[in-house]
């Protein structure tokens, strides 16, 4: 469904596109390339433990991001906007992050109406505040917001209402609410991969990989019990397709019975006292998959002091049915809330805080747990300045995911700080060059099942050119 | 009144009854011009590289534009019966040059005074022959850079 409208909106927008291309047409590109030090560990790009975006194998000239991004009026009411993003990481290289269309009538009694429609993301990431959603004041983005790239595009309908300044409003307020398919995976990546600091943004249609239980699994297993041989499609994570599957009571794996063919659910009748769904952890995240028909919805609130203050709260629920699977994704069940400040401090020094605190959880029920099912948070700080063509930037976060299940086999726990130094100069219009200093340090858990210590500090250093226009 | 980079140029304009003003849009991006004031309710589309009428201004009082597209975007345009008025300077300070010598009753205004629309008159006083007056109006906001931060919806 969400790749049927993200075709048809395509159609729509490149129909208008063509039949008034003339003024009202904008075209926005950005590309940014650069040099990066090796990380400490494989990225999980790459299906490593590593945290950033390029690991232990990406030293050297990298394509750090680019975007095409055409927008359209259609009369003074009516507008378009569609996004191409490129990434060389991901295996389509191209892809959409952006198709919507967007309806903006006049203020009524000193009150803005506003009406979204199409592929987007929640307004949650204060950072990303530059044309395309890309990064303002540092090459890599926070954790927090990073997560709302990889994961919680989707395709809504957003309504909002605000003021109208030129009403005479001293205070900025608005109210935002939007209901969304296509993500019922979110919290996927959260959970088996963490908290990741990049600047990578997902699209419709790709899978974003991340380390593989397979070769995790039979490690920890075979030291606790030696006989056991756990098999990639015995994981005990719960399948189906598309219906409601029981899980039967138990708290744990359970003898597996090999089956006959890898990678296809056991046809044989399952043990009592085993989990009698036998499946495949998988070993990526495709975040725009719609799995159960349910719609999630966001609110969001706006309170705040032109160009002074600015706060935003806003609450998540995409309402997934944790208990459905297809095409070997989970739906999760993901609630958060999240916070977001801006304001303006002394000697023109910005300051943005973010935190946001939720909880994800997929399987059915066996006793009172779920197959997987996590609290998260995360929280950053960016001080950031600006000097004639030079910006100054520094980042401090922390994350966490606390692992509430008892399956001690799937260790998702994690709970890490990182810094981030960063300066740009604005050489020309269209050309920024920045330096980057990225460090993260920290536990996580399943950092053990491959043989590495549970904590660990990675850290690159970036050199990029970013063009754009 | 122009817009550039997404802002009203100038943000003020001082005007007497009855004059016209153009809008031109030096952005490449479309901006929809418009004002709720009673003075002069209008709205007017400006798409990029195209010609718009002048808008007539022809009553006083206070007109408050916006774009309905980008929500920073204020100007304010006062029009005013008197044929003798101005927009102070950086330093705060307006020349009036050849003015008969007579009573002037001195009106002033700023955006930024917070008063609400109507009160347009401020601090007016009544002088005769004198070369310079000084007007103090309480600032109620300090300047700030905004360079460093975003402020747009996005």
């Amino acid at each position: 469904m969400g790749r049927l409208l993200t075709t048809t909106l395509s159609i729509a927008l490149v129909g208008g596109f063509t039949a008034t291309a003339q003024a009202d047409t904008r075209v926005k590109a950005m590309g940014e390339f650069g040099l990066t030090t090796a990380g400490r560990y494989e990225s999980y790009l790459d299906g490593g433990m590593g945290k950033l975006r390029f690991g232990s194998d990406d030293e050297g000239m990298q394509l750090f991001g680019g975007f095409l991004q055409v927008e359209n009026d259609f009369g003074a009411l009516w507008n378009s906007v569609i996004s191409i993003d490129i990434n060389d990481q991901l295996e389509n290289p191209v892809g959409f992050t952006e198709a919507l269309l967007r309806y903006r009538p006049l203020p009524i009694r000193g009150m803005r109406f506003r009406g979204k429609l199409g592929l987007f993301r929640p307004p949650i990431s204060f950072e990303h505040s530059a044309d395309g959603w890309a990064t303002r004041y540092t090459i890599q983005a926070s954790a927090l917001n990073s997560w709302v790239g990889e994961e919680l595009g989707a395709y809504g309908f957003e309504a909002s209402v605000s003021n109208d300044r030129a009403s005479g409003s001293e205070l900025d307020w608005g109210l935002k609410a939007a209901v969304f398919y296509g993500n019922d995976p979110v919290g996927t990546m959260l959970a088996w991969r963490g908290w990741s600091p990049n600047n990578v943004q997902t699209r419709p249609g790709d899978k974003i990989p991340f380390a593989d239980p397979v070769d995790i699994v039979p490690v920890q297993w075979s030291q606790a019990e030696p006989n056991l041989r756990i098999d990639k499609r015995l994981f005990g994570y719960p399948t189906g397709s598309g219906d409601k599957i029981p899980f039967s009571d138990h708290s744990g794996p359970g003898q597996p019975d090999p089956g006959p063919d890898p990678g296809q659910p056991d046809p044989g009748q399952p043990d009592p006292g085993q989990y009698d769904i036998t499946s495949v952890r998988p070993s990526q995240a495709e975040p725009y998959l719609e799995i159960d028909n349910r719609p999630g919805y966001y609110i969001a609130a706006d309170l705040g002091v032109p160009q002074r203050v600015r706060l935003r709260l806003m609450h998540y629920d995409n309402r997934a049915d944790p208990e459905i699977s297809k095409h070997g994704q989970y739906a999760w069940r993901t609630v958060f809330n999240s916070v977001g400040f801006q304001t303006e401090l002394p000697f023109g020094v910005g300051l943005i805080g973010q935190y946001m605190w939720g909880r994800s959880y997929m399987g059915p029920k066996s006793g009172n747990e779920r197959a997987v099912d996590i609290d998260f948070d995360a929280k950053f700080v960016l001080l950031t300045k600006v000097l004639g063509e030079n910006r100054f930037s520094v980042r401090r976060e922390w994350f966490a995911v606390d692992d509430n299940d008892g399956r001690d086999f799937d260790p998702n726990g994690e709970s890490l700080r990182g810094w981030t130094l960063s300066y740009q100069r604005q050489v020309t219009p269209n050309w920024r060059v920045a330096f980057e200093w990225l460090e993260v340090e920290g536990t996580r858990d399943a950092r053990e099942l491959v043989g590495l210590q549970r904590n660990g500090t990675e850290d690159a250093l970036y050199a990029t050119l970013r063009w754009s226009r | 009144m122009d817009q550039i980079d997404e802002k009203f140029v100038p943000d003020l304009l001082v005007i007497q009854v009855g004059s016209r003003v153009d809008f031109p849009n030096s952005d490449a991006v479309l901006h929809h011009v418009y004002s709720f004031s009673d003075a002069k309710p209008f709205d007017l589309p400006l798409f990029h590289g195209r010609i718009h009428a002048p808008v007539v201004f022809d009553q006083p009082g206070l007109v408050v534009v916006g774009c309905n597209i980008h929500d920073h975007m204020v100007g304010h345009i006062l029009v005013v019966e008197s044929p003798v008025h101005g927009i102070t300077d950086e330093r705060g300070v307006a020349t009036f040059k050849d003015l008969p010598e007579t009573d002037y009753r001195v009106g002033v205004y700023h955006p930024d005074l917070g008063l609400p629309a109507e009160a347009v008159a401020f601090g007016s006083t009544r002088i005769a022959a004198q070369r310079e007056l000084s007007i103090r109006v309480p600032g109620r906001r300090e300047l700030v850079s905004n360079e460093a931060l975003a402020w747009e919806d996005y």
